[in-house]
This record gives C-alpha cells, sequence and structure tokens, in this order.
C-alpha cells in the first residue's frame, strides 16, 4: 500500500510571514497538531507544532525572577507572552529540516520513520509541492481498521 | 671425566667438580666408591643439603636412575662398573661433568650486582641479593660519625617539636653540616639521605601552610646527597621511608614488624609506626620471590616442568603469606595487636610523602621494586593508565641494579611454557599465582580494598596537603571513588590468566541423606588430579553450576523458541562460557545451552529493573517496587510480561548491540561457594574435594506479589544431580579464606560451632589438626537421620584429638564415642546454645588458653551461638567477643539460607534511619532497603570502625558494592546478623507538581520531591560522620609521649583547618546547592506565591551579618595566633563542638519535614506543605544560630578581625602523589 492511498489531501498549512495569532486560529480550527508551512511561492518549508508554540509561551527562570519571581508570577507571564506572541510571526518556529515522504513511498517506510523518530504527522511532498499529509491516525485506520 | 674420589662444591680450590650457584657450599658433597664397589654420595655438613630423589641424604649409596641434586643442579652420571670393563682399573670410576641449568639473564644481573656490591663496600647503586632480595644485605646503620651528630640528635625531638609546632624554629637554628665526600663517607650516605629527607618532609608538612623554603640545614646538605644518590631534585625515595629506615631490636630475632623500630620516627605514634614498618616486612617476605622467579624462568629454559611448579609454588606460598599475614597487620580495628588509626593516618602519615619539589618522584606504592619486577616476569605490557604511567616515571628513578633486574626479568616467558606445555598442573599453579597477585582476594584486591577504607576516611577528614585530590572541593565530589577507578584500570592492565582461570574437577558418586522433613544433604568428592590445586583448610571452592532440562524448557517455552535458536554472546559471556568444561572462545550458543549456564532463577535485583526498563508492565513493575522480585523465575516473569502485551521473542531475537538482547540482561551463572571439607597433606596439591552440600527446596510465598510454587536451588539440586551421576566435569575456582585459618600454632585449642552443612570446613580442619591441640566440635543438627560418619571425625576422636557434641534439636538423642565410631544413643533434645550454657566452664578454660574459636552455619545459627558465648564469658560480654575478633581468634563463617523477602521483618522510616548516628541511639545503616543495626558490628569490622561510622544513618548500598562486600557471598551472608528489618517505601502514586529551576518550569513527580529531602538528609548525615571521625582525631595519641586528653598546638592546627574546610567545603555547599534546590523545589509544590529568591535573600543577608564575617574571617587569626604559640584550645574544642551540632540542627530540621512525607504521604503538599516550608526556615534559622554562638565565643576570646579579610582556597594541586607545588630553586 502506497502512501497516496491512505494520506489525507487538502492538509492544514499556513505560510510564512503569518503571524503567531493566525497559527493558533488555525490549529484550533482545523484541530491539527502540526501544521504545514508554505513559502510565499507556495512551496513547502516545514512545519509548525503546536507544541512549540506552547513551549513559546513558557517564561524562562529570568523572565520569572523579573516578574516576581513566585510561582503565581510564572503562570501570568505565561498569560501575557501569549498575548504578546500572538502579532509576531511564526518564521522562528518553523521546523525546516523535518522529515518527509513521497506519494509513491511504501506505507511501511512512513510508518518506520514516524516511530523512530517520534513523528506525528508526516508532510507528503511531491518534487517540493505539498500534496498532502500521513498522520498515525491514517495509518491505523487504512492498515488495522480497514483490513 | 673424573676419578673418584671426587668433591663436588662451589669452591674450584677445593672442590674438583665446581657447581657455581650461591646456595651450594664450599666443599659440598663427596663421591666415593664404598666398600663393595657401589657409588657412595656423602654430605660434607652444607649448609642447604644434598638429596637423593628428593630427599635429604647425609650419606647414601646410588644406584642407576637415582636422581642427584645439589642447589639448583640436578647431575646426571654414569658409573662405569670395573668388573665389566676390564680395561678400565678400579680406581678409575668415573662420572660425568654435572650439568646445571643454563643461567638466565636475571640470574646473572642478580649476581654481577652481588659481586659488584661487596666489591665496592657499598649498596648505593641498588640493593640487590639472592638472600636479602631489595632489601640492603648489611643492616642500615644505626649512627653517624661524630662530625654529624647534630643529625643524630635531632631525630630523637621530632616528636616533641611536631606536639608543639615549634620544629620549624628548631631546624631553622639547626647548623649547616657538610655533606660532601670528604666529610661524609660514601657508607652514611643511605642514613643521610633517610634522615634529611624525613627532616625536610617533617619541615614542609608540619604546619597546615607550606614555609616559603626549606631552611639552609636542610636543603643544602639534602641536595648534596640528593645529588651524590644520582638524583637531580631532593626527594624521598621508597628506600629512604622503607627499605633503609629500620632496625632490629634484637639483631639476631626475626625480621618482622613484633622486632622493629623505625630508625628516623617523625610522630613515632602507632599509624606511623605499623605503617612503615609493615611495609618493610612485606618487602622482606617478598624476598624469596626473586630466587623463585629466576628459578622458574631457569625452568623454562631447562624444560624441566617439576622445576618450574615448585619455583611458582614459592612465589604463590610467599604472596599469599604477605596479604594474609604480613599485610593485615594494618590493622584499622582498635582493639588489634597493631591498630592503626585511619584518621591519625591520614593526618600524619598519609600525606607526609607526597613530595616537596615539582617534579620529584614519590615514595608511593607503584615504587615498589618487587611490583616492577613482577609486572616484568608475568609480561606486563601496558602501562596506559595513570597509576601505571606513575609506576613508570617512578622506575626511572631506580638505581642501576634493579632496573637491569627488571629489564632482565622480561627475557624468559614463563607465561609461553605454560601456554605452550598444556599441562593442567603448571596452568593451575601458575593460574593460582597471578590470582594470589592481582586477583580480587590477591594482593592486588586487597590493596584496594583496603586503599578505599583508607582514601575514603583521608579525604573525609581533609586530607591536609594533599596535593589536591580536590580537597579544595565540596563534600560530595567523592575524591576517593575516582582513585578506587584508577586503581581498578590499573588491575587490567596486567595480564589476564592462561587460559580461563579455573580448575576442573570430575564428580565421584556421592551420597545424599534425607532427613524426614525431607531436607537433604549431599557428601560429594571431585576428584583434582593433576590440576596444581593447592589450598588450605577453610578454604572455600566455586563451583559453576548447570541449570536442570526441565527449568531450562520452561524458560525455551516462556520465550516461545524451540531451543535451538543462535543467540550473540556478549564480551562478560564469553569469559563465563569459556570457563565451561568443553567450550572455549565461542561467540553463540544455541539458546538451550545458554540457558542452561544463565542465571535464570531467583530473578535479582539488577534484572529486574533492566526488565522493567525494556517493558511497560505495570505489574511486574509493582513486584519490583514490593522488592518481591527474589519470588520469581525468569520463565514466570516472561510470562507475566508476556500476558502484559511484551514481545518476550525480542530476548532471543534482538542483535546484540540492542539493550533487548538476552546476555545484555541475564547474566550468566556466578561461581557458587561450598567450603571445602577435606585437607590436603601439607604442601602438596589436592587431589580430592570434599563437599557438604545442603538442599534447597523451598516455596514462594503467597502474597499481593507473588504466588506460592515449589522452587530449587539452581547449585545444590546441581550438585546432586553429579553426585548421582558421577562422571561429570565441573569447572572449579579455588576461593582463599584468610579470615578463616587454623592457628599457626598447632599447640592452640579450637572450638568449631557448626550447624546442618556448616560442618564442612571443620571436616578439613580436623583432618589438617594432628598436632597437640585439642580439637572441640559443636554440632547442631535436627534429626539421628542426618548425622552422617565422618571417618575424619572417628580417626580423630580414637587418638583423643577431638571432642565432638551433637545437639539434636527434633529429636531426644545424644551422640557418644565409642572407642571406635560415635553412635546415636537415648538423649535430650536441645540446641547448640544450650549446650554452649551448659559446658560454660570447660568453654572458658580453652578460652583461656587461647583458644580459637569458629562458627559455620546460617546467620541465625551464628547469631545465636554468639549470643550464647556472650553470656557465658566472663566480665563484659560483648567486649570480650570484641577483644576475641580482634586477636583473630574468632571467625565465622556464614551462609544464607535463602528465605526471600516474603518473610521480611519490620519496616523502618528514613527519618529514624538517620537519627541512628550515635553511641547513645546506636548506628544504624541500610544497604539494598534493608536496614542493619550495626552497633556492635563496628567493633568487629576488618576494615575498622571509622569505615563503618561513616555510613551510618544513611543507605550505604553504593559504598557496600564499591568495596565488592555484595559479591562476596561470605560478607553478604555475614551482613544478615546485623539485619532488623527494611525501609518502608512511601507510596505518592502519580502526584505531581511544577517548579522553578534555571533551567525553566519543570514538572516534578512529588516521589521525587521526597527523594530531594532524602537525598539532603543523607548528605548531612555523611558530613555529621565524616566530622566526627575528623575531631576525634583530638583525643587520640598523634606524637609519642603525649597525653591524648591535651589539645596540643599540632591537634589544634587540625580542628582549626577542619572548621575551615567545614564552613567553606560543607556549609557553603550545603547553603548554596543542596538546601537551595531543595527549597525551590518544595516552593514549587506547596506556595506559590512565594519569590523564589528569598531564599537567595536571605542567604545573602546572613553573608552580611557582623557576627558571620567575623566568624568567617577570624579563623586565619586563630592560625596566626595558634603558630605564634598562643593558647587558642578552648576555642578550638568550641569549633569542634559546635561545627558538629549544626548539622544534628540542620538534620533535626530537615528531619521534620521529610516525617511530614512519611506521615501524609501522597496528600503531603496538602496537609503539611507549611511544615516542608517551615523545616527549610528552621534549617536556616539553625545556621544562624550557629554564627551567632560562635561570634560570641570568639569575642569573647579577644578576637575581632575587623579588617581580616576571608582566605583564599589554594588551588587544587592534582592528584596525590604527582609532585608537589614548591619550584627547586638554584
Amino acid at each position: 500500500m502506497l502512501v497516496s492511498d491512505v494520506m489525507t489531501g487538502f492538509p492544514a498549512h499556513i505560510r510564512l510571514g503569518a503571524t503567531i495569532r493566525r497559527a493558533a486560529e488555525v490549529v484550533s480550527v482545523s484541530e491539527v497538531g502540526q501544521l504545514m508551512v508554505l513559502d510565499h511561492d507556495g512551496r513547502f518549508v516545514g512545519t509548525l507544532a503546536e507544541e512549540d508554540l506552547v513551549r513559546a509561551m513558557l517564561p524562562s527562570f529570568g523572565d520569572v525572577t523579573a516578574g516576581g519571581g513566585t510561582l503565581t508570577d510564572a503562570f501570568r507571564l505565561f498569560l501575557e507572552k501569549g498575548r504578546t506572541l500572538a502579532d509576531r510571526v511564526i518564521d522562528p518556529l518553523v521546523v525546516r529540516d523535518t522529515a518527509t515522504v513521497r506519494p509513491a513511498d511504501e506505507l511501511a517506510r512512513a510508518a518506520i520513520v514516524m516511530i523512530e523518530r517520534g513523528i506525528r504527522r508526516l508532510p507528503v511532498v511531491d518534487d517540493g509541492a505539498l500534496v498532502g499529509t500521513l498522520s498515525r491516525a491514517d495509518l491505523c485506520r487504512a492498515v488495522i481498521y480497514h483490513s | 671425566m673424573c676419578v673418584l674420589p671426587v668433591t663436588l662444591g662451589r669452591d674450584s680450590g677445593l672442590a674438583a667438580v665446581v657447581l657455581d650457584d650461591s646456595a651450594v657450599s664450599r666443599r659440598h658433597a663427596r663421591l666415593e666408591s664404598g666398600a663393595d664397589g657401589r657409588l657412595v654420595l656423602t654430605d660434607l655438613g652444607s649448609s642447604n643439603g644434598t638429596f637423593v630423589n628428593d630427599a635429604r641424604i647425609t650419606r647414601h649409596v646410588i644406584a642407576p636412575g637415582d636422581r642427584v641434586r645439589i642447589g639448583r643442579y640436578e647431575l646426571t652420571w654414569t658409573f662405569i662398573d670395573p668388573d665389566r670393563t676390564t680395561s678400565i682399573a678400579l680406581d678409575q670410576l668415573t662420572m660425568l661433568r654435572p650439568v646445571g641449568p643454563q643461567r638466565v639473564a636475571a640470574r646473572r644481573v642478580v649476581e654481577a650486582a652481588e659481586a659488584h656490591n661487596r666489591r665496592v663496600g657499598h649498596e648505593l647503586d641498588g640493593f640487590l641479593s639472592i638472600e636479602h632480595g631489595f632489601l640492603p644485605a648489611e643492616q642500615p646503620l644505626l649512627a653517624f660519625p661524630d662530625s654529624h651528630r647534630a643529625w643524630d640528635e635531632m631525630t630523637a625531638r621530632l616528636p616533641e617539636l611536631f606536639r608543639r609546632l615549634t620544629l620549624r624554629r628548631a631546624f631553622d637554628a639547626m647548623p649547616v653540616l657538610d655533606a660532601r665526600p670528604e666529610a661524609l663517607p660514601e657508607r652514611y650516605l643511605l642514613r643521610a639521605s633517610t634522615m634529611l629527607g624525613v627532616f625536610a618532609h617533617a619541615y614542609q608538612y608540619m604546619a597546615a601552610d607550606p614555609p616559603n623554603a626549606l631552611p639552609e640545614s636542610l636543603l643544602r646538605p639534602w641536595t648534596t646527597v640528593s645529588r651524590r644518590l644520582g638524583k637531580k631534585v631532593p626527594a624521598v625515595s621508597y628506600i629512604d621511608l622503607f627499605f633503609y629506615n629500620w632496625r632490629l631490636r634484637d639483631p639476631a630475632g626475626a625480621r618482622a614488624l613484633d622486632n622493629m623500630d623505625l630508625l628516623v620516627p617523625t610522630w613515632d605514634n602507632a599509624a606511623e609506626r605499623v605503617f612503615y614498618l609493615v611495609t618493610t616486612e612485606f618487602a622482606m617476605g617478598l624476598t624469596p620471590v626473586l630466587g623463585a622467579m629466576i628459578e622458574a624462568q631457569e625452568a623454562v629454559v631447562a624444560d624441566d616442568p617439576a622445576a618450574l611448579e615448585r619455583s611458582l609454588l614459592v612465589i604463590h606460598d610467599q604472596l599469599r603469606y604477605v596479604t594474609q599475614v604480613v599485610y593485615p597487620q594494618i590493622d584499622p580495628n582498635p582493639r588489634g595487636r597493631h591498630p592503626l588509626d585511619q584518621v591519625l593516618w591520614a593526618k600524619t602519615v598519609g600525606t607526609a610523602g607526597v613530595p616537596i619539589f615539582d617534579g620529584a618522584p614519590s615514595p608511593s606504592g607503584t615504587a615498589q621494586p618487587q611490583v616492577h619486577a613482577l609486572d616484568a616476569f608475568l609480561e606486563r605490557r601496558e602501562y596506559g593508565s595513570m597509576v601505571g604511567q606513575q609506576s613508570t616515571y617512578l622506575a626511572g628513578f631506580f638505581p642501576r641494579h634493579w632496573q637491569e633486574l627488571v629489564a632482565a626479568l622480561r627475557e624468559v616467558s614463563v607465561r609461553q611454557y605454560v601456554e605452550d606445555t598444556r599441562d593442567s598442573t603448571l596452568r593451575g599453579v601458575y593460574n593460582a599465582m597471578l590470582d594470589a597477585y592481582v586477583g580480587d582476594r590477591g594482593w592486588m584486591g586487597l590493596h584496594r580494598i583496603k586503599a578505599y577504607g583508607f582514601l575514603e576516611v583521608a579525604f573525609k577528614v581533609g586530607r591536609q596537603v594533599t596535593t589536591g585530590a580536590r580537597f579544595t572541593g565540596l563534600f560530595k565530589d567523592r575524591t576517593w571513588d575516582k582513585v578506587d577507578a584508577e586503581l581498578a584500570t590499573v588491575r587490567e592492565e596486567r595480564r589476564p590468566p592462561v587460559g580461563a582461570p579455573v580448575v576442573y574437577g570430575t564428580a565421584r558418586r556421592g551420597r545424599v541423606v534425607t532427613g524426614e522433613s525431607g531436607s537433604w544433604t549431599c557428601y560429594l568428592d571431585l576428584d583434582v588430579t593433576g590440576q596444581g590445586v593447592h589450598h588450605l583448610p577453610g578454604d572455600r571452592v566455586g563451583v559453576l553450576a548447570e541449570n536442570d532440562d526441565e527449568l531450562v524448557r520452561r524458560t525455551v517455552t516462556a520465550l516461545q523458541a524451540d531451543g535451538d535458536e543462535l543467540v550473540p554472546l556478549t564480551p562478560e559471556w564469553r569469559a563465563a562460557v569459556a570457563s565451561r568444561a568443553g567450550y572455549g572462545d565461542v561467540d553463540v550458543l544455541p539458546l538451550r545451552t545458554l540457558l542452561r549456564f544463565a542465571k535464570i532463577r531467583p530473578i535479582g535485583r539488577e534484572v529486574a529493573k533492566r526488565l522493567i526498563r525494556l517493558t511497560a508492565a505495570g505489574a511486574w513493575q509493582r513486584v519490583v517496587d514490593a522488592r518481591m522480585e527474589d519470588q520469581w523465575e525468569l520463565w514466570d516473569v516472561l510470562n507475566l510480561l508476556y500476558a502484559g502485551g511484551h514481545d518476550v521473542t525480542r530476548l532471543w531475537k534482538a542483535d546484540l548491540h540492542e539493550p533487548d538482547a538476552f546476555c545484555r540482561v541475564i547474566a550468566p551463572e556466578p561461581f557458587r561457594l561450598y567450603s571445602i571439607a577435606s585437607a590436603p597433606p601439607p604442601g602438596e596439591a589436592a587431589t580430592t574435594l570434599r563437599l557438604v552440600v545442603a538442599g534447597l527446596d523451598y516455596t514462594s510465598a503467597r502474597t499481593p506479589w507473588s504466588y506460592p510454587r515449589e522452587r530449587r536451588g539452581t547449585a545444590s539440586h546441581f550438585l546432586r544431580r553429579a553426585s548421582l551421576e558421577g562422571r561429570r566435569k565441573l569447572s572449579l575456582r579455588i576461593v582463599s579464606t584468610p579470615r578463616f585459618r587454623l592457628p599457626a600454632d598447632p599447640g592452640r585449642p579450637i572450638v568449631m560451632f557448626a550447624a546442618g552443612s556448616g560442618i564442612a570446613p571443620f571436616l578439613g580442619f580436623v583432618a589438617a589438626r594432628t598436632g597437640p591441640g585439642e580439637n572441640r566440635l559443636y554440632l547442631g543438627i535436627r534429626t539421628p537421620e542426618e548425622f552422617v560418619q565422618h571417618q575424619e571425625l572417628n580417626a580423630a576422636a580414637a587418638e583423643g584429638r577431638l571432642r565432638l557434641s551433637t545437639a539434636f534439636s527434633r529429636a531426644d538423642a545424644s551422640v557418644t564415642f565409642d572407642g571406635e565410631r560415635h553412635v546415636v544413643g537415648a538423649g535430650r533434645r536441645r540446641r547448640v546454645d544450650d549446650v554452649i550454657r551448659a559446658e560454660a566452664d570447660d568453654l572458658n578454660d580453652l578460652l583461656d588458653r587461647g583458644a580459637h574459636v569458629y562458627v559455620c552455619g546460617s546467620a541465625n545459627f551464628a547469631v545465636s551461638v554468639i549470643d550464647a558465648l556472650t553470656s557465658i564469658v566472663p566480665g563484659d560480654g560483648p567486649e570480650f567477643l570484641r577483644r576475641l575478633t580482634a586477636e583473630g581468634r574468632l571467625s565465622q563463617d556464614v551462609f544464607t539460607t535463602y528465605l526471600g523477602h516474603a518473610q521480611q521483618g519490620p519496616r523502618f522510616e528514613v527519618s529514624e534511619l538517620a537519627r541512628h548516628t550515635t553511641a547513645e541511639a546506636g548506628y544504624w545503616m541500610a544497604i539494598g532497603g534493608a536496614v542493619f543495626d550495626v552497633t556492635e558490628f563496628q567493633h568487629l569490622h576488618i576494615g575498622g570502625p571509622h569505615i563503618v561510622r561513616n555510613h551510618v544513618g544513611l543507605d550505604a548500598t553504593a559504598a557496600y558494592r564499591k568495596v565488592l562486600h555484595h559479591a562476596h557471598a561470605e560478607i553478604d551472608a555475614q551482613l544478615a546478623m546485623y539485619q532488623i528489618g527494611h525501609l518502608r517505601r512511601l507510596d505518592f502514586g502519580a502526584r505531581w507538581g511544577v517548579v522553578l529551576t534555571e533551567e525553566g518550569l519543570r514538572a516534578l513527580p512529588l516521589e521525587e520531591l521526597f527523594r530531594t529531602w532524602v537525598r539532603f538528609v543523607y548528605l548531612v548525615v555523611g558530613m555529621e560522620n565524616a566530622l566526627s571521625a575528623d575531631y576525634g582525631f583530638t583525643t587520640t595519641t598523634t606524637t609519642s609521649g603525649e597525653d591524648p586528653a591535651e589539645l596540643t598546638p599540632f591537634k589544634a592546627q587540625y580542628v582549626v583547618e577542619a572548621h575551615r574546610r567545614f564552613l567553606v567545603s560543607y556549609l557553603d555547599g550545603l547553603l548554596g546547592d543542596d538546601l537551595r534546590t531543595l527549597w525551590q523545589r518544595t516552593v514549587g509544590f506547596c506556595d506559590a506565591d512565594r519569590d523564589i529568591r528569598s531564599y537567595d535573600a536571605d542567604l545573602a543577608a546572613m553573608a552580611e551579618r557582623p557576627e558571620v564575617r567575623l566568624v568567617r574571617n577570624s579563623v586565619s587569626a586563630v592560625k596566626d595566633l595558634l603558630n605564634s604559640g598562643d593558647d587558642v584550645t578552648t576555642l578550638c574544642r568550641t569549633y569542634a563542638h559546635h561545627d558538629v551540632r549544626l548539622l544534628r540542627d540542620l538534620k533535626a530540621a530537615v528531619l521534620t519535614g521529610v516525617q511530614a512525607f512519611e506521615v501524609h504521604e501522597g496528600e503531603v503538599v496538602e496537609r503539611a506543605g507549611a511544615t516542608l516550608l517551615d523545616a527549610v526556615s528552621a534549617a536556616l534559622d539553625a545556621v544562624g544560630a550557629y554564627y551567632r554562638r560562635l561570634a560570641e565565643q570568639t569575642r569573647a576570646r579577644g578576637i575581632t578581625a575587623e579588617d581580616a579579610a576571608e582566605e583564599p582556597i589554594p588551588p587544587d594541586r592534582g592528584i596525590p602523589g604527582h609532585g608537589g607545588p614548591l619550584p627547586l630553586q638554584g
């Protein structure tokens, strides 16, 4: 079975230069934890994980001590940082050297790289163009549920 | 050819046949024709004897085929019979010229050295002779000529000068004496070298701070003497301290510790005397090894395996003698014959040899010439480790003869010869000799354990000059572990045994005796003829057992395999398999065979934890958390894991590099130890090893974490099968038991207590004890059916050498001796301790006559015997037994009867453990989750009480394992005698919290927060132990002639030093690092509104308080007062008292928090969060109070030190013994 047989077409994506607020919106609407990122020419450049969005909001030790020093301050800073981050662009948070698969790849090939590297959703890229994504759920559905 | 009569001897003027050997007398023997025309050999009163067929003769008629030996010459001869050869006249009987073995290079070096030293009249080019080895042939000189009397006179004053800290002034005032050849002849050079070296080091190290330079009165003559001895940089050498620093009290007496004194003592305290002189005696004990190594090489050249075996045995026996008899005289037991207090050692002797000048060689153990000679003889090639490099470096400073000898010893390969001949006897003896040198229980192994104990104590009490070893670091750096790792590496640089380090024995058919309860004992003989097995009574033999077919089948099934799968082996496994009879060096084994050799029951703790890491099975995790893994066997666990979804086939399918490969998870079966129940004739190889094997069958417990099932002991059932089949070949290893030995004096009585199969070593004892001493054996046994006739016991009783008392615990019976054998008759049931009480007078009489006492049996049995003995001896019972132990007269061979954890006793809390650190509360420690009361044991510990007390009140598992105590079954089993219960495991469920750390916000399990608290407590307890030892130094005798109760200036300076170290190394680390972490984590869990920096702010505020500044800045002022002769004794005592008290206060504060965890467990944050935070504050308050108290005392002494600054910490100087700090001027 090939990747193209089970992948999700029309993946949730976002372009470089978009704001973090926009990314958060796409994440919440699409209910996908990992957004595909395209450049201004529409070519695939990398991925943006919701995990990295959240991590960017966590205050550092220095942030907390500068902002009061208590754990309560840390929790408040988390929220404030979220607000501050909203208007910034996503570009620094994009992971660019991400593993991809081709539509014509065998499914097992994709499964191996996902398990070994802890990837939840793989971009399916054909000659630089994003054609879909392959998630662990896609694999389970195709290989186990529909077998 | 020569004509009879003919004289044989060493002197060419007196003997017709010259035998060139120092062991041959000048006129040694005569060969002549007797009355009946036969050849007669007569010994001419030679010193070392003439031998025919290895029997010493005075006059002997020799026949064709007889072997004649004189010295190291084996004489071959041909007797031409005149009756048959009429052409030769009767007086022309002839013999062939004796052929001696070829002289090897090492012999030529020694002979040349002996000749050279004789010719020049001194031994400056190196002591070297067959008779005295590396020690001087002439005893060290006792005095200088009058011109240098000033030096001699100074010697006697050293202890007093040390005590009063006036030594530097005295040397500054000493005249500068001339050490040039015209003033000081050659023969005095070695004495001058030793004395000036000792003086210089005394000058350097008397006070905590080094002097700026050596005074002219020392530096000039020392430099001159050193140059004359070929040393570029003045330095104290191994020769100075150990080979030329002794004199015999009775010049005709033995060269032994009891008959020796130091030539130039420094402090003249017990530590110095024992440490130096034992090292000297050790070298003396090794003297015969030199000749034996040369003879071994000559035997190789002459292709004479029998002679080689004899020489190797000489080396083996001497190594065993020095490690088991001489070395243990360095005895940390305060009740010992030559007690050596490790703290006293650390503060005085331990660092005295550290070189003064940069780049100078040190007199460290690696400078021992014997080590270099043995390493050369055994062909060590690698010197890459740090100790190895130091060793090579130091050998470069050897005198000429030693360097030549070490090089010459490399010219003949004994090892290659042993390998090539494939002679099992030679191989056995060679490997035994190697084991006596580098094995775990050999010289290097013993040295490593002893060094670890000494270094640990030494570093914890802050070795003074230490050249570092990071004594400036924080307490928890554990420098001694690093040094120990070095010593482990260096042992591996020596070459491994020839072939596998095992001997092979063939099982003979044995006998199984079954009691009415079903318990059984197997009596089994192993034939070890021709294996070169030399052992002493009391030794043990390790047996490599195999698992039975049923267990293997069950495990194969559980692994879902068919057993033929090939499994790759790790290096550890390869070595283990190579030890099995019939297996060479193999890379893979079929799974079925592998399982026969694997340790698969019961499951050990390490394997259990590995299985947790590899699988996600919660059921197994719970078993291991409850410490119940030992109720399980591998196949059981596999079934459990499979039920939890784990792919058990991974174990045999995984590649070797993967963590779940079988050989990475499961260890090979180790050697299981049994006491040898037989004794070979003295000096001969054993042909038979008898074993008494108690069967092990038990039922695993029914608990929430295990289920009842019949289980069997692997080794006992294996040996039972071997005894039923006969002829099975077993892999064995002889393990010596230096602490379980018969008295050297055969006239001493011995008393033996045995239960069940504990009779084993005593069968060997009784067989070996044919001398006049009485032998008493008390045997505990259940029923008459289990009583076995032993030929040795019957014979000994018939000869009146043995009295046996048997106590039957489950039958009304008794044993009497009918003149021929022991017979069971009517009696009353009783236990051995009942018999001890009943025969108290008799036993006390034996003890009065110096009896040695031996106990062999289970831990419970040993405890009952010891308790009974304690109750019957006169006076203070425990004290009596402590003395008995210290005198080496009480030996225990304890074995565990496996019960598993199901029977575990009471549970204790960490907070209880941590409080048991004083004489009043008693001393407890935890090892592997179990709690031990070591209050009494500390007095019995072979390594001395300091090491035990260093680990009380905390988890000592790591230290225990570090010295391999857990791997030595006999030690591990003895521990069971002191076990009182287990540490309770607290249940925190899956609780977690958020904490703010320097790395950011983190989620932390509540259990980890608890561990942080426990780690802090253990750290404080460890410091409390170390500091108590440190200040305990103030009550020891540090210099000869002092009152130990007096706090002399010499001792006071160590108090000041320890106090400074307490402030800098202990307290700053605790507050700035460990307590801070504890605070950070606890705040995260307990108070979200607390500013994390408040701790740092409190700490900073404290540092600014005037009392804190006074306490910290006044230390150097106190030191100055001390050095200028002022009395600061009271203040020093205040330091010692309050430093220890602070640690106790800190512990008490933090334990309040630990107790909150113990009470509330998972709910601790909700119910007692404030208690936890208060505990940290209380700890800080305790520190504040400490500073206030000390400041008050300091001010009371009139010290203000307003403008003084805190003394900077000197830089780290590296590992001890690697060169000192002073650059050499000029």
